[in-house]
């Protein structure tokens, strides 16, 4: 046994693995550096680099490869047995050491970024206020109970839960708190509604699939939704579009619903006011010199001013705005005209990883590089000069 | 004698270089404004100090304040692919004496062969004949205009399809088309001053100004509260209650408002960022505010020197009242004091002396190669230095002038790589002292600077252009995109020492001396690290700059992507070195293979047009990159077939 966990660790620690796990790792950067000519972003970082393995096509040979995301893990493992536990420890070495901690603490605060960040925008109006974000690429269905005069209380089912659905399958979703269940029997994560008299058409109207955008953030999603009241009375059948602008009516008993889809939502701890945006051009060009914000941030009770502006976003209990672009409206020249400003709001625990990995990372390269030439220096004899300047090679 | 003979030598490199460098100078240099000397029979139109005078007029284009001699130099590179023209009399104009003649004389300029049309296809699309004429040549506009309106056409369709989707004689036409439309407007700059309506022949100067006066243009805008509501909108046939000859003069000014803006906003309107052509200070005085007094003194000036035109003199001291008003002006708003070093800046050739340095050098290296002689090796070197102080001068320059760190688009990347390649070759010689890094210090160094030069003449934009927002920001351009670039340089250089392993091995060069290659070995595995450690840095800074602008530090963008390629790469040749993978002839191959790297990422990714990192594009690089290729690819193919050859040769025991 014991042979067995030494031999896998020396595996696991092997300079071969590691040039392996690099070289996947380089064949697929190159391969989704080229897909990105033909498919969006979104669809090729969904595929090549946050997957566990990817099918690569070569005209139409497929070629099953692992993905970047595997790969990262492989490779983390490597460092941390073959350049962090295995490696000699001596003065030669310190530089690598310390290149290796700065890589691994690179990785894990990817690691924190993918699996707790929220990425997403918020654009709003001069003169108006905001208090939460949506994402750009995530969905959400939510279902809304319209109870009078007080607030609406909402219950989300995340896309996750539903953005992946096959042909043919169905997802369900129960809520104790809820008089139904609400089963999602099509995703289309672009489409548009339009006349049908197909079978399958609700009161003639059809979800069309549209060809993927290669903007994702421009995709409008659509579902076929079927409410299934829990008192066995007549199953509801209906869709929803993210362009719609209102949401599905539904009635269960003598409780009014709406049902919306739209894109993932958070709310800040805070509230945002625009008060100015600014575009400023460079002179007699269409070409942006900088765009700017003045905001005033409400929260518990307290205001402060700020201003966000290109490379200098606001940071405020743990999220991020940037300004991100704006909206013209269309008498954006006249004195009184009110723009939007569009802030990509990010809320990463790991927001300062990069920087400490990067000091880490070039300390050990300095470290390492530094000693080597020294020792190089020392070690080769002073060239005889009479010998050999001048000669051809 | 020895010392006497070095002597001897040094002052033949230097006169040698000195001649290239004016040779390369005369062939031209952005700094083409120099009077030229012009044949009998022509008459001299400009006197030399006018030219000059021009040459450091400031003038707003493309987001900033530059001399008058850049943007005339640029423009008349995009029309001519080059920066001189011949005026129809066989003189060569520089580029401020054409601009001036357009100004000033458009009626000859229209004469002038100064539109280079590639392909006579082009031609034939509008139905122009070209017989007698190469297929690749030069028209002048006179020749061109029948064919106006057709290529306008055209290129109107040409400007629906997608850019990668258009053919060459399609995207000709569009070039032609803008060029044909970029020197309506510079020659029709001061229509203005031409047929301005007498008290005679229109009511409302009679009216305002007296029945008998025949006003100059600026005394028109002057007065253009008080006549501004005779003046409709549409020329002579616009709405009625216009005065048809106001009206018609005012026209004529306003469509020639897409000239140079030459006016600088008034004293005290410091909120004004925009400069104006004098077409729009018409304009703008009938249309919504009076002409300020700067703006009616500068217009003044104009007229005067257009009345002026075939007397030298008094041309001359119209020219003069004019750069005084505007050079007032832009003093005041901050906005003058980098135009006389830009002037000299162009005028002094620092590359055009960086690539004679780099050529004479590479010529005594390999004199002193053949000859075995070691003071041509070290006249070699010193003209090498000169190559690359001559080329640290311009870099330096440009960064004083634009208020900006060294590399802010991709001329200039060019430019950095070149001089870092330069550098580290040059001190690799220092240790190594095996001829090899001299060699290479000198090809990098013209081969650069070739490419610099073959790349502003294919894109003839500014080299010193306004930034988008996002990189308006000095510290992580001088951190991310210098230490880049650094990286850029140090691949490329370690690829072309293992060129010479390769190629070395392959034909035999000094066999019998295993030292040598040794040194190269070492010569590349030290640039590998070298430049590992700026991919690094740079990639990851890159990330950070991302973060802080974006709010991701990563988005898998093709440029960064291209980073991270170049960062694996080099990753894997040192541990592939380490581990006992692959000995020196694998450095060798590997290294060549990572200048691929290196140069796709600098370049390549930019021919997908997708990603943020939009200010990097450029077209019509395909083909020289495929040719980079193919000659890497051969290099390597070289390599294969000896390593295959050796391992066939039996084993010699002794």
């Amino acid at each position: 046994m014991r042979n067995v966990l030494s031999r896998a660790f020396a595996f696991a620690a092997s300079m071969g693995l590691a040039i392996t796990v690099l070289s996947l790792l380089l064949l697929l950067t190159v391969l989704g550096t080229l897909e990105q000519a033909s498919s969006s972003l979104f669809e090729v970082q969904r595929r090549y680099f946050e997957s566990l393995f990817v099918v690569h096509h070569v005209g139409p040979v497929p070629l099953p490869l692992p993905g970047v995301y595997l790969l990262l893990v492989v490779l983390a493992v490597n460092l941390l047995a073959g350049g962090i536990l295995r490696i000699r420890k001596d003065a030669s070495t310190w530089g690598i050491l310390l290149t290796h901690a700065g890589i691994l603490l690179m990785l894990g605060g990817s690691a924190v970024e993918y699996s707790m960040s929220q990425k997403g925008h918020a654009t709003v109006l001069e003169g108006s206020t905001v208090s939460e974000f949506r994402s750009y690429y995530e969905w959400e269905i939510a279902i809304a109970e319209r109870s009078g005069e007080g607030p609406v209380r909402e219950h989300v089912i995340p896309g996750a839960r539903f953005a992946s659905l096959r042909p043919g399958a169905t997802a369900a979703f129960s809520s104790d708190a809820l008089p139904f269940d609400l089963v999602v029997t099509e995703f289309l994560p672009n489409c548009e509604p339009r006349e049908s008299a197909e079978p399958g058409a609700i009161d003639g109207v059809a979800l069309v699939r549209l060809r993927r955008e290669m903007e994702a953030e421009r995709e409008e999603a659509g579902a076929r939704v079927t409410i299934v009241p829990k008192d066995g009375s007549a199953r509801i059948e209906g869709l929803v579009w993210a362009r719609q602008g209102f949401p599905m009516p539904a009635t269960v008993g003598d409780r009014r619903f709406g049902i919306d889809l739209s894109r993932r939502r958070w709310t800040l701890p805070f509230s945002i006011r625009l008060d100015d945006f600014r575009q400023d051009l460079h002179p007699g060009t269409g070409m942006a010199k900088a765009f700017e914000s003045d905001v005033t941030k409400f929260q518990a009770g307290t205001t402060q001013q700020a201003r966000i502006s290109m490379n200098a976003p606001l940071r405020q209990s743990g999220y991020t705005l940037y300004q991100s672009g704006f909206i013209e409206p269309a008498d954006g020249s006249s004195p009184g005209a009110r723009w939007w400003s569009t802030f990509s709001v990010v809320r990463n625990p790991a927001d300062r990883v990069p920087l400490w990995s990067c000091l880490v990372i070039t300390a050990g390269l300095v470290l390492h590089f530094t000693r080597k030439l020294v020792r190089h220096l020392r070690a080769s004899k002073p060239p005889d000069a009479s010998a050999d300047e001048g000669r051809a090679p | 004698m020895k010392r006497l003979g070095w002597i001897a030598l040094a002052l033949a490199a230097l006169v040698a270089g000195a001649a290239l460098a004016f040779v390369a100078a005369r062939s031209g240099p952005p700094d083409a404004d120099r009077p030229a000397s012009l044949p009998p029979g022509r008459g001299a139109r400009w006197a030399p100090e006018t030219v000059d005078l021009f040459a450091r007029l400031p003038v707003q284009e493309g987001g900033r304040v530059k001399p008058f001699s850049t943007y005339a130099s640029f423009t008349l590179l995009a029309l001519n692919g080059k920066r001189s023209a011949t005026a129809p009399e066989g003189a060569k104009l520089s580029a401020t004496e054409w601009a001036m003649d357009c100004l000033f004389f458009p009626e000859e300029a229209a004469k002038t062969e100064c539109f280079l049309v590639q392909d006579a296809q082009v031609l034939d699309a509008a139905g122009l004949a070209h017989e007698g004429k190469n297929r690749r040549d030069r028209y002048s506009y006179e020749s061109l205009a029948p064919g106006r309106m057709r290529f306008f056409e055209i290129a109107s369709r040409v400007q629906d399809i997608e850019p990668s989707k258009r053919d060459a004689v399609q995207s000709q036409i569009l070039h032609l088309a803008q060029n044909l439309m970029r020197f309506e407007q510079l020659a029709g700059s001061l229509r203005f001053a031409q047929g301005t309506p007498t008290g005679a022949a229109s009511r409302a100067v009679a009216m305002t100004m007296g029945a008998d006066v025949a006003p100059a243009a600026w005394e028109l805008v002057d007065r253009a509260p008080d006549l501004r509501m005779f003046v409709a909108t549409g020329g002579p046939h616009g709405p009625a209650g216009g005065d048809p000859a106001l009206s018609a003069w005012f026209d004529g000014a306003t469509r020639g408002s897409g000239g140079p803006a030459l006016v600088p906003p008034p004293d005290g309107a410091e909120a004004l960022a925009e400069w104006s052509s004098p077409g729009e200070v018409v304009s703008s005085a009938f249309t919504e505010r009076p002409a300020a007094e700067s703006e009616v003194a500068a217009l003044r000036s104009i007229c005067a020197m257009a009345a002026a035109r075939g007397d030298r003199d008094a041309f001359a001291g119209a020219a003069r009242a004019f750069r005084d008003t505007v050079v007032r002006a832009a003093e005041s708003r901050g906005e003058y004091a980098k135009i006389p070093l830009e002037v000299s800046y162009y005028r002094a050739g620092w590359l055009h002396w960086a690539q004679a340095g780099f050529v004479l050098a590479f010529l005594l290296a390999a004199f002193s190669w053949i000859r075995g002689s070691r003071a041509l090796s070290r006249a070699a070197t010193w003209s090498a230095v000169v190559g690359i102080v001559a080329l640290a001068a311009a870099v330096t320059l440009r960064c004083v002038i634009r208020g900006r760190p060294p590399v802010t688009t991709l001329y200039e990347s060019i430019l950095f790589v070149t001089a870092v390649a330069a550098i580290a070759a040059l001190v690799a010689e220092r240790f190594h002292r095996n001829g090899i890094g001299l060699a290479l210090a000198t090809a990098s160094g013209a081969a650069g600077l070739f490419v610099a030069n073959r790349y502003e003449t294919h894109e003839a934009v500014d080299t010193m252009p306004s930034l988008v927002a996002v990189l308006d920001t000095n510290f992580w351009l001088a951190s991310h995109v210098t230490t880049i670039t650094i990286g850029y340089g140090a691949g490329l250089l370690a690829g072309l020492v293992s060129h010479v392993w390769i190629l070395g091995k392959a034909f035999g060069l000094r066999r019998r001396d295993p030292g040598f290659y040794r040194s190269l070995t070492s010569m590349t595995y030290a640039m590998q690290a070298f430049g590992l450690l700026f991919a690094v840095v740079g990639t990851v800074l890159g990330g950070i700059w991302a973060n802080e602008s974006w709010g991701r530090f990563w988005g898998w963008d093709p440029k960064e992507n291209g980073a991270l390629a170049i960062v694996l790469w080099q990753t894997i040749l040192l541990h592939a070195r380490l581990g006992g993978y692959v000995r020196d002839f694998g450095l060798a191959m590997m290294s060549v293979f990572g200048a691929v790297v290196v140069a796709s990422s600098w370049w390549g990714v930019n021919l997908l047009g997708v990603g943020l990192h939009s200010y990097g594009f450029t077209s019509g690089i395909l083909s020289l990159l495929l040719a980079y290729y193919a000659f890497e690819g051969l290099v390597m193919a070289v390599g294969a077939a000896h390593a295959i050859r050796e391992r066939r040769r039996p084993a010699v025991r002794t």
